[in-house]
């Protein structure tokens, strides 16, 4: 036993503790440090980085790291004494509140952020990953403007609030939406029977029980099978993968949306607090032209400019089961 | 390890799918041995469209017989390295950069809507006090930035030109005009730059929205992009075919999409006073 302790305090002194290195240093002594720190090596992360430091530039030094299995990031991140943590992903925001909790957050590109307990604090401001219903049906409308009757399944231990502002939402731009509670995928395809009749699209919203691959799947064939537009929100994968159209969040403009939250923090302009967590500013519109032609939807040239892609080559929608 | 729901992963599985199909579109456009280029960059254009863009173009030159590449960028580093490749014949480029270029731009056609080659900008806000004075607020644009810190410079001098104050403005850039307003109408920025065609689209269809909208000032007007020839590189015959199969564009569907996603519907002979308005 002694022998292992002698060995294992010998090992520990031959680590080098863990240095991490600004991407960018400002050239004032005593300007703030912001660290970015994002869950993974995701590219999906690069975007929104690269617009968050090109506003920094000059007046912030900062450091980029990742969450990863070895240790000693706590303790490096600690080292240089940030101002502001700005978090991409879920993880990270959780390991930023944990390890850092007096360090004020920014958090990003984090899934349903509502049911992270730890992100409700003072001292966190955030971009929700979500963009809000008002702003995605208006962006459906300009392609559809004839969308009427939306059907919405939705868990309501998840989606509660979603549904109670979308349904607002909707009724303003002239749309009903039929908000049905479900529990599991047999209640997706029930509650479809029981009130798909007289509906002319399905609304896929960010919510556990029907953003998955077996629901998602259900809903595209029966939306196939009954010409019923299916349109998505979160990700613009639903769109190449048989949605009419998807609307997710722009991830360049969200990084320069973050800069902005953190500079405002940083001049002390406002408290996190005061910020709070918005909404995303941008969003990108996908369009499947293949699946517009089989719902025999004619989509006018003029609302081009307001689409981010338009999805060209006509989707057979695959077998849900071999999805 | 945190419990993170599953469809968490799917979502996300899906999206960096997405992302990599995203990431090998802008090399399909490089053009082969011989082939000469067609760079376009216009920061304020569909940014996210642009592989759209680029493959209805193509698609209508190679139609119509051209043998000319379109390839569209999205920054200005990316466009003054392509500008002084020998390929690069032509260039479809902003009137702003045109008129202040080192390098030989001869303006050939000019965008139009309706008959007019030259558009406006509104500024818009939703009321309370100074509406020209945007000191430390935030104004969402259709500009394309990516990470350049420069990028807002020629933004904020027209604006400035035109008597607005823009000192500390935070600038959010946008792909598409509707993404300002409703980001103006969320209470996330103070002001919007959008065409005025944009604020009657949201009118139509959200007029709720857009009935809280206050127009403070109007830019003057702005040539849209012209089609240049670029340094001469080009010979009579290729810049004679490639101007006559531009101007029958609206005939193709190709054709009509690349334009309406470029935000115009045809072409005009570029006049030298268009410059100078």
């Amino acid at each position: 036993m002694r022998t292992f302790i002698i060995v294992a305090t010998l090992l520990a002194g031959c680590v080098a503790p863990r240095v991490i290195q600004p991407v960018a240093r400002a050239s004032a002594d005593d300007a703030p440090v912001v660290v970015i720190l994002t869950s993974s090596n995701n590219r999906l992360y690069e975007e929104p980085i690269v617009a968050f430091q090109s506003q920094l530039e000059g007046v912030a030094t900062v450091y980029v790291e990742t969450l990863t299995n070895e240790g000693g990031l706590a303790e490096a991140v600690e080292e240089v004494k940030p101002s502001l943590i700005f978090a991409l992903g879920t993880q990270a925001a959780s390991f930023a509140r944990q390890r850092f909790p007096d360090v004020p957050l920014l958090f990003a590109m984090v899934v349903n952020h509502g049911r992270l307990k730890e992100l409700a604090a003072p001292d966190v401001m955030g971009i929700a990953l979500e963009v809000p219903p008002t702003a995605e049906f208006t962006q459906f409308k300009l392609v559809v403007p004839s969308m009427n009757r939306v059907l919405a399944l939705y868990a309501a231990e998840h989606s509660s609030d979603v549904i109670a502002n979308a349904t607002k939402a909707a009724r303003t731009l002239g749309i009903t939406l039929i908000a049905i509670p479900v529990h599991n995928l047999e209640e997706v395809k029930a509650r479809y029977v029981e009130h798909g009749h007289g509906i002319d699209t399905i609304w896929l919203l960010n919510d556990p029980v029907v953003m998955n691959p077996a629901s998602f799947a259900y809903l595209r064939e029966v939306a196939n099978r009954d010409h019923v537009a299916l349109v998505s929100s979160l990700s613009e994968k639903f769109a190449k993968a048989g949605a009419l159209m998807s609307v997710s969040v722009d991830l360049s403009s969200l990084g320069f949306q973050a800069s902005a939250m953190a500079l405002s923090a940083l001049k002390q302009d406002k408290k996190p607090a005061e910020i709070g967590v918005q909404p995303p500013i941008g969003a990108r519109l996908v369009l499947n032209m293949g699946v517009a032609q089989q719902l025999g939807l004619q989509v006018p040239e003029e609302v081009l400019p307001f689409v981010s892609e338009v999805i060209v080559s006509s989707t057979s929608p695959p077998d849900a089961k071999n999805h | 390890m945190r419990w993170r729901p599953p469809y968490g992963r799917f979502v996300i599985a899906m999206t960096v799918a997405a992302a990599l199909v995203c990431g090998n579109a802008s090399a399909q456009s490089a053009p082969a041995n011989g082939e000469g280029r067609i760079v376009y960059f216009d920061p304020d254009a569909n940014h996210q469209a642009i592989v759209n863009i680029a493959t209805w173009f193509n698609d209508y030159l190679a139609s119509a017989a051209i043998a000319l590449v379109f390839q569209a960028v999205e920054s200005r580093d990316a466009f003054e390295r392509l500008l002084a490749d020998p390929k690069t014949r032509f260039a479809l480029v902003s009137s702003s950069y045109v008129a202040s270029a080192d390098t030989r731009l001869d303006p050939l056609l000019v965008p139009q809507v309706g008959g007019d080659p030259f558009y406006q900008k509104v500024l818009i806000d939703v009321g309370g006090r100074d509406g020209r004075d945007l000191s430390g607020k935030n104004l969402a644009a259709t500009v394309i930035a990516k990470g350049d810190k420069n990028s807002f410079k020629d933004l904020l001098q027209s604006l400035s030109s035109g008597g607005v104050k823009v000192d500390g403005v935070r600038v959010i850039p946008v792909a598409k005009d509707i993404d300002a307003l409703l980001a103006l109408s969320f209470g996330q920025v103070q002001a919007a730059l959008v065409t005025p065609d944009s604020v009657e689209v949201l009118k139509r269809i959200n007029p709720g929205v857009a009935a809280k909208f206050r127009i403070v000032y109007k830019t003057s007007p702005i040539l849209r992009a012209p089609l240049c020839e670029v340094g001469k590189k080009s010979n009579a015959r290729e810049r004679s075919d490639l101007v006559s199969a531009l101007q029958r564009m609206s005939q193709s569907d190709d054709g009509r999409k690349a334009m309406r996603t470029m935000g115009f519907e045809g072409w005009l002979p570029f006049q030298a006073e268009m410059l100078k308005r």
